[in-house]
């Protein structure tokens, strides 16, 4: 801003007759476009943000959902959803599971396998263990891959709207 | 100039607008997005504290499912090469190396069930360093307590909520629950459980802090965590083993009772007269009710028992009422209540029962929440044990059943269930059947594979069922190593078939009152005894033919033959040739009575020279097994060889080969009430082979009764029905002159057979000696020769049918008269003779073997007796009688039970060594026809006579025990005393084989019109069909296997007076408690020890409700109740409540006197003055619990719950006694050997009884495990280094406590299990563990507010 005061009438006022300067216009705009871009760029953020927020409850809901149903479920059922013999599984946007072609869906997750868990003092860390160093055939770990672009070609190929869980299961049933 | 006052004014407001604007618009622009990053970052936070919460979540299944994974790798037999042992916090597995020392093997591996940076362990485990360290408060990154408390304040004063033991508990005075200095114990912390933490990465590896880390964690290992794969979240836990606890759902509250084992006022008055009647669960020896919740919730409701059942689910009071009240055969059943199982211990709060509006009430007793609270770390709703043996395969019920399932009544078939599976290729039972019942309504036709030796083995499933315990025991077992190969390799199939047909033929033998879909009166194994009038009377009412295998045989419930008399008895006389008192050659009185002493003047007496004689068979007959339900012979004896007998070279006119059918239901004959009312006792009748039922096929009635049999007619003698065929058919003349004469003996082959099925079960040899003998004359009582008629009364002295025709109670003294001449053979008492062993004494070597060596039977009477020239009596004949003493068989003259004409005799006769002491209701026979189980005890001497420094150190005449005659004491080979039995009620101790209870209390009998008995305890073969089943139980009758412990385990390999082994205290014992003790104590110690043999047989638990699932029962306590890692809380109140209702007897040897407290099985007149059932002595320092705390302190547990039978129980008073005790009644736990020797008139079945009780109750595995734990969300600090781990730093996002309860069960139906029977032993699919599975039955949440 100018000074005015020791310059009597205001100059510029005879200026601004004619309108806004184009410094005048431009300082405006400068400031109007630096703020807009900023405030565009934090409402972009608070978008992308809260489309996150958003995608994690729902990613979150559908590893819940894939958690405690994997629990229950016999590792025979398991292992055909990881080598995509039963599919991938979608979820609309309350966590239901819907068919692959329903208009609701909102999320597809697919399962990976990670092998066994190793347990600590089983090459896991325990180095001053003696147990030998493997994993526990019955403790399986899996990935599970959720993604809220359930209708793109390849779902899980853009990593920003895919969210990865990891999930230790537990044989439940006996011994194969 | 100024143009307008207000135009510079307005040109620069005008000015500023744009910039206002702009501002304004920035600033609206700038609000409006600030509230939307306001909201989102609001939304933002929402939604990671969900997806923290759902993760938090997630991370608290992670622990479940390691815990699962340890339970799983630890249960895994690895092909029945290993076992496991469980303990709160724990498993730990063991192999089949044996360790030299204990017989037991080492360690293996220990699995932790506890978060630590080593979940499992090798061999190397050190169980006495394991716990938290003092300063783990100091360690937060690493160690975390579970157990910490919140602080909560609702309404009242603020006050501390602990997750899983709050310390308020210990200061209830509960017995058993006591922490000894907790490391770092403060304010926040005052019961610390502390735990290591386990990391958690994003990735889901698991890792464990550095040993050694504090608050700045590192870790160890390939896999760090790192900025792309940071810790998220870390887990503690800890499992506790849910069969440490005592289990409201099967529980109660126990009030001892066992079998009546002597004349004192607890066996009589609490066990006989108040026995339990249906459904008094609380009473049945080893029934999970008799587990007391008393020692837990006394200080929080009493200890009124009437209290606990009306919490117990089920249970209710009723019957005897705990042994408060008398019962009959009218005192009904007990109503069972009908409350529902308990889903958590939280349920105790509540009433049972709803109010109006359907809510459930809180419970009146006083359990309220703060109660609750304290209580659950010893209570739980949910243990369960597995029924798997050692190797990992099913184990054998006991409980017999029909084979037709249409003989089977509900409880059978829910029995039945629990031991079979289901597979694809069948149903495989694991458990012995029986072919066929007694048909009730045809008893005389279709009797039954009872009758057969062979009929029940022909059933292909018991042959596969036998085979696969064959096998077994062959097999190295799991845990402790060495086989039963190996140890018996003579014996161990003889073992194995007593067992078979001890189940055979020892339970379950009649089962009336509960209806089949066959009958619905029930059905009876064994030839039925009368049901009601129009019932026909079968005969052999209770007997069963031994079971045959191969070359082994079992005990069964019939007959056997202890000692054959031949008596020579005059049968015409020569008035005219009187005979002298006196022998003129030695001097020697001339009848010598059998219990005749010198100077003895009541038998001065004399006589008429016999021109003619004849001769006759008595058989001693014995059994094993005697008890209740008292049995009449179905069988058919054949002897072989009489006729060449010969008396001064003529021949005795015996039959060559005689066969007596055996057959007549003793009670049924007139005289029962002398006779008895069958056979319960070590020795059968003796008469019951003068009888014959006229037409057996035909039902008992007035006009069919047992009858005298034919002794003269010459067509009747050679009728095994009619005839008394052992008799000579016609007299034979004796030589005019001599007082000798010559008997040639002759050898004879005795045939038993069944009468039904024609099987032979046993074959004996005898030998007669040759020897000279008095000749026979007619007796005449002193001073009466003048009066003497030739005719009647003395009729009996010259003809056996008059002599069998007097009134049964003069039996005893008229089937042999003093003129007579008697020679026996008789079962020795010797443990080797010429060099060849011998059973010892041992009448059970009898009674199993299927050929008898006439090695085993020698000269009867006193030792040189048979062949005294001048003895008329060489036999030491006993009777099966209606009272004990009645039945030890004798001449004495016109005085029945030979009792008061002996009120008058000398007490001491004979001087210096040979004097000889007798007791003033010494009964004359006793002592001559007896020996004494305890050595040097009570009535033995070199002469049989009853020599003994004072009248207590006798055998009084109602104690003769069962065993052969001249018996001083039962001894091993070894020469240490042995293993006998006690007698039920106050019948004989002796060689037997503890037959389970079928009693009931429908047998009623006042005796000495004071004494209500019930149940036939204390009278001699008495025993009443329960008609209603009111009494009839499975686990009242068989409790464990424990019972199987008075079995033989030496009759092949000649170690008589030896039997399996399930005590620690066996008299042969000479190793101090606290020391293991050796072969030399008893073989049973021998490795592997017997104890081991239990853990092939269960027996399920289905009253009042499935307690018992097929392989696995609720409700076991865990024998091993050191807790891991935390050493310092001790928690004893499992084994207290399973031992707080314990008794357990003992008998000193002068309980078998008269004099001076009177005796342990004399009438009920005269009731023992002493106390001889104990309390248990739970003390950790020096009673019971003493053994338990050597094995943790060692660092060692318990591998089997049959171990139980390693330690000693010590006793404490009673506090019901009301008599004194004899001796210390106080010892300790060092000092048992020495009390037991103070009691070595304790049988083995005796010293064996309280692990009967204990050890169905125990175990060492649990199938179920509640897993405490504490999980948090975690983030790194961003400044930190991703590797490490600093606690000032991070944030916990997120944080879980609370439990998860995990089982591991068994689908019987499994279609893929295999039959573990026919499956070789190798085959990795035929084993248990392999078809576990694992469910989650509760999660709950630690939430205090």
């Amino acid at each position: 801003m100018v000074n005015q005061s020791s310059r009597g009438p205001v100059v510029l006022g005879a200026q601004s007759r004619a309108g806004f300067s184009l410094a005048e216009v431009m300082m405006a705009a400068g400031i109007v476009a630096t703020i807009v871009v900023a405030l565009l760029a934090l409402a972009g953020q608070t978008l992308t943000s809260s489309t996150d927020s958003f995608d994690r409850f729902e990613t979150v809901r559908a590893y819940q959902a894939i958690s405690s149903q994997f629990q229950m479920l016999p590792w025979d059922r398991i292992d055909r959803y990881i080598t995509g013999e039963e599919g991938r599984i979608y979820f609309d946007d309350v966590g239901r599971v819907v068919d692959r072609d329903a208009l609701e869906s909102s999320m597809v997750a697919r399962i990976l396998d990670k092998g066994g868990l190793a347990l600590p003092g089983e090459g896991g860390g325990g180095a001053e263990s003696d147990a030998p160093d493997r994993s526990r055939r019955d403790l399986r770990q899996i990935t599970i891959e959720v993604s809220t672009r359930p209708l793109m070609e390849d779902p899980f190929s853009d990593s920003r709207h895919v969210r990865r869980f990891s999930l230790t299961l537990v044989q439940l049933d006996q011994e194969r | 100039m100024r143009k307008g006052g207000r135009a510079p004014y307005q040109r620069r407001h005008e000015r500023g607008v744009a910039l206002v604007v702009v501002l304004a618009v920035v600033v609206l622009m700038s609000v409006l997005i600030l509230s939307l990053v306001s909201l989102v970052r609001l939304e933002t936070r929402s939604s990671f504290a969900h997806s923290d919460s759902v993760e938090v979540d997630v991370l608290a299944e992670l622990q479940t499912n390691l815990v699962i994974s340890q339970i799983r790798a630890a249960t895994d037999s690895q092909g029945g090469s290993r076992t496991w042992a469980s303990q709160p916090g724990m498993i730990r597995t063991f192999g089949t190396q044996t360790d030299p020392e204990t017989g037991r093997a080492g360690l293996e591996r220990v699995y932790r069930l506890y978060s630590h940076r080593h979940l499992e362990e090798g061999e190397s485990f050190n169980a006495s360093e394991q716990g938290p360290p003092a300063d783990w408060n100091s360690q937060t990154g690493r160690y975390v307590d579970l157990n910490e408390p919140v602080v909560i304040s609702k309404t009242g004063p603020k006050r501390l909520r602990y997750p899983i033991l709050d310390p308020d508990l210990l200061d209830r005075g509960i017995a058993g629950i006591e922490v000894e200095s907790a490391p770092g114990r403060d304010d926040s912390s005052p019961l610390p459980m502390p735990v290591e933490w386990l990391y958690v990465l994003a990735d889901g590896t698991l890792l464990a802090p550095r040993a050694g880390s504090d608050t700045t964690i590192r870790f160890d290992g390939d896999h760090l965590p790192s900025r792309d794969n940071p810790v998220v979240g870390r887990i503690a836990f800890w499992a506790d083993d849910e069969s440490s606890k005592v289990n409201i759902n099967t529980a109660s509250e126990g009030t001892f009772w066992d079998m009546p084992r002597a004349n004192s006022h607890f066996d009589a008055d609490s066990y006989s007269e108040r026995q339990p009647v249906r459904n008094e669960f609380q009473r049945y020896p080893g029934h999970p009710a008799t587990t007391s919740l008393s020692p837990i919730l006394a200080p929080y409701i009493g200890e009124d028992p009437a209290t606990y059942f009306k919490l117990a689910p089920f249970v209710a009071d009723g019957g005897s009422y705990s042994g408060e009240m008398e019962v009959d055969h009218e005192t009904p059943p007990v109503s069972l209540d009908s409350d529902r199982l308990y889903a958590s211990v939280d349920e105790y709060f509540f009433s049972p029962d709803t109010d109006t509006s359907g809510l459930r009430a809180p419970n009146a007793l006083g359990l309220d929440e703060a109660a609750l609270e304290e209580v659950r770390f010893l209570l739980t709703a949910h243990s369960r044990s597995p029924e798997v043996n050692l190797h990992d395969r099913p184990r054998v019920s006991l409980w017999p059943t029909q084979h037709d399932p249409q003989d089977r009544n509900a409880v059978d078939r829910l029995l039945a269930f629990c031991a079979t599976t289901q597979g694809i290729d069948g149903r495989f039972p694991y458990y012995f059947q029986r072919l066929s019942t007694h048909d009730l309504d045809s008893p005389l036709v279709n009797y039954g594979s009872s009758q057969s030796s062979t009929a029940d083995m022909q059933i292909l499933r018991n042959q596969l069922v036998y085979q696969y315990l064959n096998r077994l025991t062959d097999q190295s077992i799991p845990g402790f190593g060495s086989d039963f190969r190996e140890k018996y390799p003579e014996d161990k199939g003889q073992i194995l078939t007593s067992m078979v047909d001890y189940l055979r033929s020892g339970l379950n033998t009649l089962a009336i009152g509960l209806p089949t879909d066959r009958d619905a009166r029930g059905y009876s194994y064994s030839p039925s005894r009368r049901l009601d009038e129009s019932t026909p009377q079968a005969l052999g009412s209770g007997q069963i033919i031994p079971l045959r295998i191969a070359d082994t045989q079992g005990f069964g419930r019939s007959v056997s033959v202890s000692e054959v008399s031949l008596v020579i008895y005059p049968t015409a006389v020569d008035r005219n040739r009187p005979v002298p008192e006196r022998d003129a050659e030695t001097g020697e009185l001339v009848h010598s009575l059998i219990f005749d002493y010198p100077g003895r003047p009541k038998n001065v007496a004399a006589g008429y020279r016999a021109t003619e004689a004849r001769a006759f068979l008595m058989l001693e007959f014995f059994s094993a097994s005697p008890g209740l339900p008292s049995w009449n012979p179905l069988v058919s004896i054949k002897v072989n060889g009489l006729a060449d007998f010969r008396l001064g070279g003529q021949s005795l006119n015996l039959a060559d080969e005689a066969t007596l059918d055996l057959h007549a239901p003793i009670d049924s004959i007139a005289a029962a009430s002398y006779v008895g009312k069958g056979n319960s006792n070590g020795h059968m009748s003796l008469y019951q082979p003068f009888f014959y039922l006229p037409d057996p096929a035909a039902p008992v009635s007035d006009s069919n009764r047992p009858t005298l049999r034919s002794f003269t007619d010459l067509q009747d003698l050679s009728d095994p029905v009619r005839g008394y065929v052992w008799h000579s058919a016609t007299s034979f003349p004796l030589p005019p002159d001599g007082d000798r004469i010559e008997l040639s003996g002759e050898n004879l082959e005795i045939s038993l057979a069944s009468l039904v099925s024609g099987e032979i079960y046993q074959t004996i040899e005898l030998e007669f000696p040759d020897a000279i003998v008095p000749m026979p004359y007619v007796w005449v009582e002193s001073g009466k020769m003048a009066e003497t008629p030739p005719g009647a009364p003395w009729d009996h002295e010259t003809s056996l049918l008059s002599r069998a025709s007097r009134d049964p109670d003069e039996w005893p003294n008229y089937l042999i008269r003093p003129g007579d001449v008697v020679r026996s053979v008789e079962f020795r008492s010797d443990l080797e003779m010429a060099g060849e062993d011998l059973p010892g004494g041992d009448l059970r070597f009898l009674a199993a073997s299927a050929e008898v060596p006439a090695e085993w039977f020698g000269p009867g009477g006193a030792p040189g007796h048979y062949e005294d020239p001048i003895r008329r009596f060489a036999m030491g004949l006993r009777s099966g009688d209606h009272w004990q003493y009645w039945g030890h068989f004798r001449t004495e003259p016109h005085h029945q039970h030979g009792n008061d004409v002996l009120a008058s005799a000398p007490h001491e006769i004979g001087e210096g060594e040979d004097r000889e002491i007798h007791h003033p209701y010494w009964r004359a026979s006793s002592w001559r026809t007896s020996g004494s189980l305890v050595e040097g005890f009570a009535g033995y001497s070199a002469t049989h006579l009853d020599i003994g420094s004072s009248p207590t150190g006798r055998i009084y005449r109602d104690a003769h025990p069962v065993v052969a005659r001249g018996l001083n004491g039962a001894k091993r080979r070894d020469g240490r005393p042995g293993d006998w039995d006690q007698g039920y009620g106050n019948t004989e101790d002796g060689a037997f084989i503890n037959k389970p209870d079928e009693s009931n209390a429908t047998q009623k009998w006042w005796n000495f019109g004071s004494n209500y008995n019930s149940g036939g305890y204390y009278r001699r073969g008495a025993f009443a069909v329960d008609l209603e089943g009111r009494n009839h139980s499975p686990n009242r009758q068989i409790a464990s296997p424990v019972m199987f412990g008075s079995l033989p385990t030496g009759i092949r390999s000649m170690r008589p007076w030896e039997t399996l082994l399930f005590c620690p205290n066996p008299d042969g014992r000479t190793t101090p408690a606290g020391v293991e003790p050796d072969q030399n104590d008893h073989i049973g110690f021998s490795f592997p020890r017997d104890h081991l043999w239990l853990d092939l047989f269960w027996m399920p638990v289905t009253e009042p409700y499935a307690i018992s699932e097929p392989f696995s029962t609720a409700g076991k306590v865990n024998l091993n109740y050191e807790i891991m890692p935390f050493r310092y809380i001790k928690r004893r109140t499992g084994i207290a409540a399973v031992m707080h209702s314990m008794e357990m007897m003992a008998v000193p040897p002068i309980a078998l006197s008269r004099e001076p407290f009177g005796c342990i099985k004399g009438g009920r007149d005269q009731a023992f003055e002493r106390e001889v059932r104990y309390a248990v002595n739970l003390d950790p320092e020096d009673g019971t619990l003493r053994g338990f705390e050597d094995r943790f302190e060692s660092g060692d547990v318990f591998r089997s719950a049959s171990e139980i039978c390693e330690l000693f129980l010590v006793p404490q008073p009673l506090e019901e006694a009301e008599q004194p005790y004899l001796g210390n009644p106080n010892p300790g736990y060092s000092e048992m050997l020495e009390w037991w020797g103070e009691n070595r008139a304790t049988g083995d079945n005796v010293r064996e009884m309280p692990y009967n009780h204990l050890y169905p109750r125990l175990t060492t595995q649990s199938n179920v495990y509640q897993v405490h734990y504490r999980v948090q969300r975690v983030k790194h600090a961003p400044s930190d280094d991703p590797e490490v781990w600093n606690e000032e730093n991070a944030i916990v996002l997120a944080e879980r406590r609370g439990s998860t309860l995990i089982e591991r069960y068994i689908d019987p139906n499994e279609p893929t299990m295999p039959d573990f029977a026919t499956a070789s032993l190798d085959d990795e699919e035929a084993r248990l563990s392999r078809y576990y599975r694992f469910r989650v039955i509760q999660k709950r949440r630690f939430l205090p507010w």
